[in-house]
């Protein structure tokens, strides 16, 4: 259909339920509701959002004698930049992205890092942490919106054929950071994954990133771990020392990375000051290898051995030693 | 001759009040710029006042046609006005293919493109859009205000299927009503934002029993049609404020604390009616 004038939008209202972390309870002033964001620094909000390139606008209720807060805002780990305006009792942080921030994502992930905290009083006494008041979040696409998308019996059968036949399990993330030479290194461990019909209780997951790419190590404790590498130009080649099945398991896991990230931002990061620019590295460098195994993923189920071939009740086998 | 492509009815106030810069009262101005900012090329648009107010509006546009609105509302409300189902029903009536509402209070300043836009949308389907709140006249940005419908444009066939009767001009709800009459018989409703539908912004005009009121009414109107409300799969928490609100809401239930519950479970249920809308929300861009 032809939008013309129309853009299409997304309206997240803070009153209700969020996906995300860093937020209190909902609260409402002068026909206005909002959460405060806290107790630490750093609040995640994710929400549908229109394809492709775009632009938001954050309302924040800001009282009488108060300055619109200094906030940074994130989109899919990528800073955005932002201007403020004043509007009554609402300051409106106004920011845009490009397409590239959001190719590949399922959902738009906003960060954001207020440079304040305060220590505010709520009913009954107690003090809480709180960083700014966040109203509504709203995003309009640059476009139209896409034309109806034809061919949903095959994204049927699709979705079904990775559920039952690649079925993948990230578990509870667990994450760390540091730096060896000139690489910054992410280590991850997911507990209590499965790979296809197989329980892995524990998962290490190494990715070295430098301007060469990104480096991954993915094993479980005591065994081989499966090396890949995604190089600059994105691409990533099918594990070597796997199986073609198993290959594939792997590279359904890699590409649910951003996702299990983002668990474990939602976890680790209440009441948190943490690096905002560091998390945000990262969590473009995921979305970079999620977009290179997903393509592996995708070039391999068309054109490589016949994936209904496969014994999807095979348990999954690392590498043999030696 | 041009053909009417749309039919608006309002009910502009002999007077309005409006704080301008510097304290200064704005009313007066803001009210004939509102006036004089609807007609344009196939847009018909009339004004329904009762019987009493007819001799005070003053001078407007040639373009608005004075109508004599039914009786009633201000034995039911406490202030003079006219009924919405009066003045769909007179929108519809033109034979216009798009019909719609206005708050008189709001300013559009919209160009052909935009107009046309606007027309295009509503010819498929209900448009309710929200008003962008200024300080004063000559504002550029202003910001949206999500929680109500100040502009309702739709085709003429689907007003002819609502019932917008108990709710009247200046008194809430009636915004929430038309979106939940429509979403509920299956219609399609897209919610819509734009820079050019512009409102002085000023302090709430509309009185609690007013509000109370009008909320019963609605709740009225949806008894009869509350499995239809599960069926747009609202959530669970209103549909729990819609069960309550339908316990205390039609019969004006009192005693404490029924009306600090009307209004909190009113107020969620109303934004409740704004998520839905804003299930296919919309910007209208102006450049």
């Amino acid at each position: 259909m032809e939008a013309g004038p129309w853009r299409r939008q997304f309206v997240h209202d803070l009153l209700f339920a969020v996906d995300g972390s860093g937020w209190h309870e909902p609260e409402m002033k002068e026909s206005i509701g909002y959460r405060w964001s806290g107790p630490g620094r750093f609040s995640v909000l994710r929400m549908a959002a229109p394809l492709g390139a775009g632009r938001g606008e954050a309302r924040l209720l800001v009282l009488q004698g108060e300055a619109v807060p200094e906030v940074a805002v994130f989109l899919n780990g990528q800073r955005l930049a932002v201007t403020s305006r004043r509007q009554g009792m609402l300051g409106v942080l106004d920011f845009a992205w490009d397409a590239a921030a959001m190719a590949g994502e399922p959902r738009a992930e906003f960060w954001f890092h207020a440079e304040r905290l305060a220590q505010l009083p709520v009913p009954g006494g107690r003090m809480r942490a709180v960083g700014f008041r966040l109203s509504t979040l709203t995003l309009t696409g640059a476009g139209g919106g896409p034309a109806p998308a034809g061919e949903a019996l095959a994204l049927i059968i699709g979705r079904r054929f990775l559920f039952e036949r690649l079925p993948v399990v990230t578990g509870r993330p667990r994450i760390a950071f540091r730096s060896e030479g000139d690489a910054r290194v992410l280590d991850l461990r997911l507990e209590a994954a499965r790979l296809g019909p197989t329980a892995q209780p524990q998962l290490d997951l190494s990715l070295w990133s430098s301007a060469g790419g990104v480096e991954l190590s993915l094993g479980a404790p005591g065994g081989v771990p499966v090396l890949m590498r995604v190089d600059a130009a994105g691409r990533m080649a099918p594990p070597a020392t796997l199986s073609p099945r198993d290959g594939l398991l792997v590279e359904r896991l890699v590409a649910t990375l951003p996702e299990a990230f983002g668990r474990w931002l939602d976890d680790a990061m209440a009441g948190a000051s943490p690096d905002a620019a560091l998390l945000a590295s990262w969590r473009c460098d995921l979305a970079r290898v999620t977009r290179a195994a997903e393509a592996a993923l995708a070039a391999a189920l068309s054109d490589g051995v016949d994936a209904f071939a496969y014994d999807a009740a095979a348990p999954f086998a690392w590498p043999a030693s030696g | 001759m041009r053909v009417t492509e749309v039919a608006l009815a309002t009910s502009i106030p002999p007077v309005m009040r409006r704080p301008g810069p510097g304290g200064v009262e704005a009313g007066a101005a803001w009210r004939a710029a509102c006036a004089a900012s609807w007609p344009a090329p196939g847009w018909r648009v009339m004004t329904l006042n009762p019987q009493a107010e007819q001799g005070r509006l003053g001078d407007l546009p040639a373009q608005v046609e004075p109508v004599t609105a039914q009786p009633g509302v201000a034995e039911t409300y406490g202030r003079p006005g006219a009924w919405i189902a009066d003045a769909l029903a007179c929108a519809v009536a033109t034979g216009a293919p798009v019909v719609g509402l206005v708050n008189a209070d709001i300013l559009l300043s919209l160009g052909a493109r935009g107009r046309a836009a606007l027309i295009e949308r509503a010819a498929q389907g209900m448009v309710v859009c929200n008003r962008t709140d200024v300080l004063h006249g000559h504002q550029g940005e202003g910001t949206v205000y999500r929680y109500g419908y100040d502009l309702v444009l739709m085709p003429r066939a689907m007003a002819a299927r609502l019932d917008l009767s108990g709710f009247a001009f200046g008194v809430p709800w009636w915004d929430y009503w038309i979106v939940l009459d429509a979403m509920l018989q299956g219609l399609p409703v897209m919610a819509a934002q734009c820079e050019g539908i512009r409102h002085l912004a000023h302090a709430q005009a509309w009185d609690r029993p007013g509000w109370r009121h009008a909320l019963g009414v609605l709740m009225r109107h949806l008894a009869p049609r509350r499995a239809a409300l599960a069926g747009l799969a609202p959530g669970a928490v209103a549909e729990a404020m819609a069960d309550l609100l339908l316990a205390v809401a039609p019969e004006g239930e009192s005693g404490y604390p029924i009306d600090d519950l009307m209004v909190i479970a009113g107020t969620r249920f109303g934004i409740e009616v704004v998520r839905m809308a804003e299930r296919d929300a919309w910007r209208l861009e102006m450049t």
